[in-house]
């Protein structure tokens, strides 16, 4: 026992044989209660070096004692945690999550509100999706929050489910300088079936069956892109892009907007986005690559009534008929550019020539009515006519107006042939092709396509109506 | 494996063995003899003590095995045979592995006493239990709901707890 008074007075020496610990009804915290610990004095100069490699001696003399099975083993074991984890039960929870489908990317959950009810902190929020369409709710989920920080990780959430949609997470390293990540939202709780599987496989092998028939019912009933997990969707539009390539590198003369079915693709792509591209073709995606080609028609239809002196060469391109549209289509736009070339050398006026151009000029070798000058002969289209000529000039220049604005769009591989003459000019080829194409699923970015195109075919309207006020002149 | 070779000289009895021995001498009157016939949920190796006696177990274990650090403290619900059990998790700064001390009280008077005059580590624990079992500590000097709002009724984690969502909030369970 040390003779320090200042000590000796804060110790308490020996602990009676029955301790007797009474307890006030208004406690107060028993301080001044602490133990002293005697350590070893020092015997000698360099004695606790001595005893520091005693204890190596000791340890590599036990070394060589062999042992028969670990019980023999005694002392202290640890894990060395960040690297080495020791496995969590699969009924550990934490905090909960969202599943969302990993082929699909549709979330399991279908915002019916039990977890919000049953929550006793009352720390889940939700928002309903709704068809932006017809204002009707829609079996998704828009926006969902959990408070991570008032989460007393009861599971009720997990136990109410109906759909298999929200489960408890084995992360507990959740410690965070920042308040506010603690409201966790949807991108960040979304989490793919597969990881689920891999930290719980009984629990989920239980509910599988039904959860993915529930998904496969409220799936149905989901427009557009709602209800698919937000970090899905970049991956499915890569998978629509792999797949749009390999279409390319395999039949190089078809255009790429009026693609026919994937089942024609001969090259093997990976497995999993193999698995993605086919979940991806029955994607709404597809719905509005079909209505950015509907638009474009109809714009240009448009443009034929604006000029409706070229109504009557349109139906002479039902010649053309006998090749597969598309490909007449770009053999023309080929001959076009080569004729147009030729045309630009030899006459400068051209451009200001009297001309009946639309975007929606046949390109095919068409004699129209109205052939007034011999037009320096074309190699494959000796009968050319200057009208011809020029609506093939406008054609181009649409069609390099189209090349400017996909430059700045960058993704539309498919916007030219939407919007320029390419696109075969009757009404009735153009629109049992493209219903024909069966779900289209080519162009890999919708929106920014359905722009181009747009943008393309009034661009290619307003040149058309220059060239009629140059011809009135 | 037939272990033939006798165990190492520093192989020391488990730090369970150690406190049943020694309360046996020291504080026989603590432990609580469970029957042999008990269910198999509710059987356990662990040493159960007399929720009366716990505070002098807990000092005596502090104070002479060293296992000054209470780390954990759980509740168990064990509605069909009409219990609650408390679970303390202790550590000892020498190291090892750790001592676990239950205590089971009746689920129709769940009164404990609090060890918050002896550890005031366990005032949260406590608090935790209490909010979310609704086990009584007598003797905690704040003894308030700690995850739910002061004017939540009911237990929740309690087995027999409503799963019926609305029924609970506001109006009473």
């Amino acid at each position: 026992m040390s003779n320090d008074t200042l000590t000796h007075s804060l110790t308490f020496t020996e602990a009676p044989a029955a301790l007797t610990v009474v307890v006030d009804p208004t406690p107060q915290i028993a301080r001044g209660s602490a133990v002293v610990v005697e350590r070893r004095r020092p015997k000698a100069a360099g004695w606790s070096l001595l005893q520091g490699l005693g204890v190596v001696v000791d340890h590599w003399r036990k070394s060589f004692r062999k042992l028969d099975d670990t019980t023999q083993i005694a002392g202290t074991f640890t894990t060395e945690y960040p690297e080495e984890r020791l496995p969590l039960p699969e009924a550990y929870r934490n905090m909960p999550i969202l599943l969302f489908d990993d082929a699909t990317g549709h979330e399991l959950c279908t915002s019916c509100f039990q977890c919000q009810r049953i929550c006793p902190p009352q720390v889940i929020h939700m928002t309903q999706a709704k068809d932006p369409d017809t204002g009707k709710p829609v079996p998704a989920v828009s926006e969902f929050i959990i408070e991570y920080d008032a989460c007393m990780s009861c599971g009720f959430c997990a136990e109410v489910c109906p759909f298999d949609a929200i489960k408890m997470d084995h992360n507990f390293e959740l410690s965070t300088a920042d308040h506010s990540s603690l409201t966790v939202h949807k991108t960040d709780l979304l989490r793919p079936i597969s990881y689920y599987q891999s930290i719980a496989p009984t629990f989920w092998a239980e509910a599988e069956a039904s959860a993915y028939k529930k998904l496969e019912t409220n799936k149905k009933r989901r427009p557009a892109t709602i209800g698919i997990a937000p970090q899905m969707l970049a991956q499915l539009k890569a998978a629509h892009e792999l797949r749009d390539d390999q279409q390319e590198a395999t039949m190089p003369t078809t255009a790429v907007a009026s693609a026919p079915a994937p089942a024609t693709s001969s090259a093997a792509p990976p497995a999993r986005s193999a698995a993605l591209a086919a979940s991806a073709s029955d994607l709404p995606t597809d719905k509005a690559a079909r209505l950015a080609a509907i638009r474009a028609r109809n714009e240009a239809k448009a443009a034929v009534q604006a000029a409706p002196a070229t109504a009557s060469a349109a139906p002479a391109a039902s010649d053309g008929g006998d090749l597969p549209t598309d490909k007449a289509a770009r053999l023309a736009a080929i001959r076009a550019r080569n004729e147009a070339k030729k045309a630009a050398e030899q006459a400068a006026a051209a451009e200001a020539a009297p001309t009946l151009a639309t975007p929606d000029m046949p390109p095919t070798d068409v004699q129209p009515a109205a052939s007034e000058q011999a037009a320096p002969p074309a190699p494959t289209v000796p009968d050319a006519s200057l009208d011809e000529k020029a609506a093939r000039l406008a054609a181009i220049r649409a069609r390099n107006e189209a090349k400017k604005a996909d430059e700045q769009t960058a993704a539309a591989g498919a916007a030219p042939t939407l919007a320029t003459p390419d696109v075969p000019p009757t009404d009735v080829p153009p629109a049992t092709s493209e219903q024909a194409a069966p779900p289209a699923p080519a162009v890999p970015d919708a929106p920014l396509d359905e722009k181009a195109a747009r943008l393309a075919a009034i661009r290619a309207r307003n040149a058309a109506k220059k060239a009629a006020q140059a011809e009135g002149e | 494996m037939a272990s033939t070779s006798p165990p190492l000289p520093n192989a020391r009895p488990s730090p369970r063995d150690l406190l049943r021995e020694q309360l046996a001498t020291v504080l026989p009157h603590a432990l609580v003899t469970l029957p042999d016939d008990l269910p198999d949920l509710i059987r356990t190796a662990d040493v159960v003590v007399h929720a009366d006696a716990l505070p002098e177990v807990v000092q005596f274990v502090i104070d002479h095995l060293g296992y000054g650090l209470l780390s954990d403290l759980a509740a168990v619900d064990y509605v069909e045979h009409g219990l609650f059990e408390l679970v303390y998790r202790f550590y000892s700064i020498g190291g090892g592995g750790d001592l676990v001390i239950k205590v089971r009280v009746p689920r129709d008077q769940p009164d404990v006493p609090s060890l918050m005059a002896i550890l005031p580590a366990a005032m949260l624990h406590e608090r935790e239990a209490y909010d979310l079992f609704g086990i009584r500590f007598i003797g905690h000097p704040n003894l308030r709901r700690i995850y739910m709002w002061d004017e939540f009724e009911g237990f929740p984690m309690r087995k027999d707890f409503p799963k019926q969502g609305d029924n609970y909030i506001g109006e009473g369970a």
